[in-house]
């Protein structure tokens, strides 16, 4: 009992109250010209983008019913937002995703709405049905943000976003929001999302809660361990919150992104008053971290991102990771392989260092859309048996003649195997390995009497680091 | 007090002294009220409505307590017609809201169907509350707590608008919770001599409190709660780690 009492003795000065917060923190660090920026969403994104600090680009902004009848809705692309700028706990967003023959937009769900419709929300919107105390709005249409392919199983339907508090120019703490099925594709806690947390070193997760029901493990739908999810684009996260601070003036600001599957991470939202439930998805206290910062002058934003990693960070396989900026992987990892068709094939592979290059198999190749290049090599005559020299002679011949007519043909290769020398055709790929997405060649053959059908060489892995000690749940 | 009816002396009368006196309490009780909603926000953690929720709660009681004087157990009769009509104003406001949620209305035109909605509500209950209570109950209260009871529709369209109905209920609990604790401390015959007596020694602490409340940076009681799974955790766990590991 004594030993608990004091250990919460201990901790309590590592945790920072909603009184401290005020007094200590928003007080003193963010002054009102700043809390104007953060809370006009139309404002800040001004202010952003004067520091090309990437936003979602405004495609309208709509004061009044007469700036509403002198828009054309047919002049916007397919898919874009409409969201109030003063809305509260995102009622009135409203996601296009794309536009019919008929003209109609497609909602989710498979809804569509006319011109009328969407005239009449912006109507909504105008008069204040969204804005608190009903007070008139101003209705922002903004690019739809196409959620990054490194959430894929994680979040349900809607776009996972990410929250970092800034103090002192030094990113502090940061947390990962995932829409769940609770929380209706929206990524609030209240509402059921979940707040992971993020190791400010190497950008991955750490502890996860649940909407208000605490810490959880894995998560609801795919039933995937949240821990260690890579945040993609993580260090430019830290250089654009750093950034965001700088430009709005706020000295304690909560920077919130989403990450677009082209375009990288953007800023949506500022804030002026950091929640506190971050603290649990980290669990850890923000006081000892705010403490930590608060004396150190920091002159560059490098520095900043520098004393971010270096400070707060370095829960998960903290050194290598961190040192080496490579991955950590084992020998049998979950894969994708993203088809020119469209297609993607998803599957596990053996990380074979003893293997020069990537090679997949033939059927999946064919699946993904290789089928043109892969009949085009088996017509090819080749004799049924032949020196290694006449091989290098086949292989320089039918390099010349088919890489520059094929895009996807990166190269031709001579490979001595077990199963003697044969012609094989290099592709380019789109890998997807721990959560890194890059391109790679593969070479083509019929693995389908081999374990697995997929395995990834040397090429392949310069980006990683292979530990055969560590295993993981494959699928 | 004394100061100033020894001033007035001259030309008063006793009962005209009870009256000031009475009136008195009743101001001086305002900031009391509000210096406990401030402890328990900052140094408990429980929130208000408004600030203005408690107040008015507290009041209604109080004068909801005087219901058939010759009673003496004036605090419990606070306690139970104050809930019913509190009660009864937030289920109907919240009700009406709801109905009339969907509708693209102005604010204060919104408030206002809701405020009708529960004046009848509340005339009925009084009706009604004679009836049963055999003409001793409900029927002697006094206009002014029932006007305020009823003001607090405002109030709880307010946070209604802002914030789901599971939200408004338990932060209308905990105003209704504030809100009692203050009657009760008001309704302590010492509180009321203390105050008439030493009013400035009053002044002085209630004025104490709050510089020390308005600096409080300590964690609120709710929060200990809160963050529990931090506030237990081994404290040196993570430096250990980091140790073995160099």
């Amino acid at each position: 009992m004594i030993d608990l009492l004091r250990r919460i003795g201990k901790n309590r000065k590592t945790v920072l109250g909603l009184n401290e917060r005020y007094l200590e923190y928003i007080r003193p660090y963010n002054l009102s010209p700043a809390i104007e920026i953060a809370d006009d969403k139309v404002l800040t994104k001004e202010v952003l983008s004067a520091q090309e600090i990437p936003v979602p680009e405004t495609i309208a902004v709509i004061n009044s019913y007469e700036d509403l009848n002198k828009i054309d809705f047919d002049s916007f692309p397919s898919s874009f937002v409409l969201k109030p700028v003063h809305g509260v706990r995102g009622g009135g967003v409203e996601i296009i995703y794309n536009r019919d023959k008929n003209g109609e937009w497609i909602l989710s769900r498979g809804r569509r709405i006319d011109l009328e419709d969407i005239k009449a929300q912006c109507r909504d919107i105008i008069d204040g049905r969204y804005s608190l105390h009903q007070e008139k709005d101003t209705v922002l249409v903004e690019e739809r943000i196409k959620s990054h392919k490194a959430f894929r199983y994680y979040a349900y339907k809607g776009t996972p976003d990410i929250r970092v508090i800034v103090f002192n120019n030094i990113p502090v703490i940061g947390m990962l929001r995932l829409p769940t099925e609770q929380s209706d594709g929206r990524a609030n806690l209240d509402l059921g999302a979940i707040g992971a947390g993020i190791d400010m070193a190497v950008g991955k997760t750490t502890t996860a809660i649940y909407g208000k029901s605490g810490l959880i493990e894995k998560t609801p739908g795919y039933n995937l361990p949240i821990s260690g999810l890579k945040i993609p684009y993580w260090t430019k996260i830290l250089r654009y919150s750093i950034e965001a601070s700088k430009a709005s003036g706020l000295g304690f600001a909560t920077v919130d992104f989403l990450i677009d599957k082209e375009k990288g991470p953007m800023i949506v939202e500022l804030n002026a008053r950091p929640g506190m439930s971050i603290q649990l998805a980290n669990q850890v206290g923000l006081r000892a971290r705010l403490k930590k910062a608060g004396g150190i002058k920091v002159k560059t934003v490098e520095k900043g991102i520098r004393l971010a990693k270096d400070l707060f960070g370095g829960e998960i396989e903290e050194g290598i990771e961190a040192l080496s900026g490579k991955n950590v992987i084992g020998i049998y990892e979950n894969i994708e392989v993203q088809g020119i068709n469209g297609e993607i094939y998803k599957g596990k592979a053996k990380i074979d260092t003893g293997a020069d290059s990537t090679s997949i198999d033939r059927n999946i190749a064919i699946k993904l859309g290789y089928e043109d290049i892969i009949n085009k090599f088996e017509e090819i005559e080749i004799p049924d048996e032949y020196t290694r020299k006449q091989g290098i002679e086949l292989m320089n011949k039918f390099r010349d003649e088919l890489v520059p007519k094929y895009e996807l043909l990166e190269d031709v290769n001579l490979i001595h195997s077990s199963h003697g020398m044969s012609l094989r055709p290099y592709v380019k790929i789109n890998l997807v390995l721990d959560n890194v997405d890059f391109e790679t060649k593969a070479t083509v053959f019929d693995r389908s009497k081999l374990t697995y059908p997929v395995i990834v060489g040397r090429k392949s892995l310069t980006k990683f680091l292979v530990d055969p000690a560590k295993k993981k749940n494959i699928i | 007090m004394d100061f100033l009816i020894s001033v007035l002396e001259r030309n008063i009368t006793p009962t005209e002294i009870t009256i000031i006196e009475n009136s008195f309490f009743l101001i001086i009780s305002l900031p009391i009220v509000t210096t406990l909603t401030g402890f328990m926000r900052h140094v408990i953690g429980l929130k208000s409505l408004s600030v203005y929720a408690p107040i008015v709660v507290t009041f209604a009681f109080y004068q909801v307590g005087f219901i058939d004087v010759d009673a003496d157990s004036n605090f419990l009769r606070g306690i139970f017609f104050g809930l019913i009509l509190y009660v009864i104003v937030f289920l109907t406001s919240s009700f009406t809201y709801s109905l009339i949620k969907p509708l693209r209305m102005h604010y204060i035109p919104k408030t206002t169907i809701v405020m009708i909605s529960v004046s009848i509500v509340i005339i009925f209950t009084i009706l009604l509350g004679t009836l049963f209570f055999d003409r001793k109950g409900l029927i002697y209260l006094d206009i002014f707590p029932l006007l305020m009871i009823v003001t607090l529709s405002d109030t709880f369209v307010s946070t209604l608008s802002r914030k789901s109905f599971e939200q408004t209920s338990l932060i209308g609990l905990q105003t209704l919770i504030i809100g009692i604790l203050a009657y009760g401390f008001l309704s302590l015959r010492e509180v009321r001599t203390f105050a008439l007596e030493y009013t400035a020694v009053l002044i002085l602490i209630l004025v104490v409190i709050n510089f020390y409340i308005g600096r409080f940076v300590g964690l609120r009681l709710t929060e200990y709660f809160r963050f529990s799974d931090i506030l237990l955790k081994e404290p040196d766990d993570r430096p250990t780690k980091k140790n073995r590991k160099k």
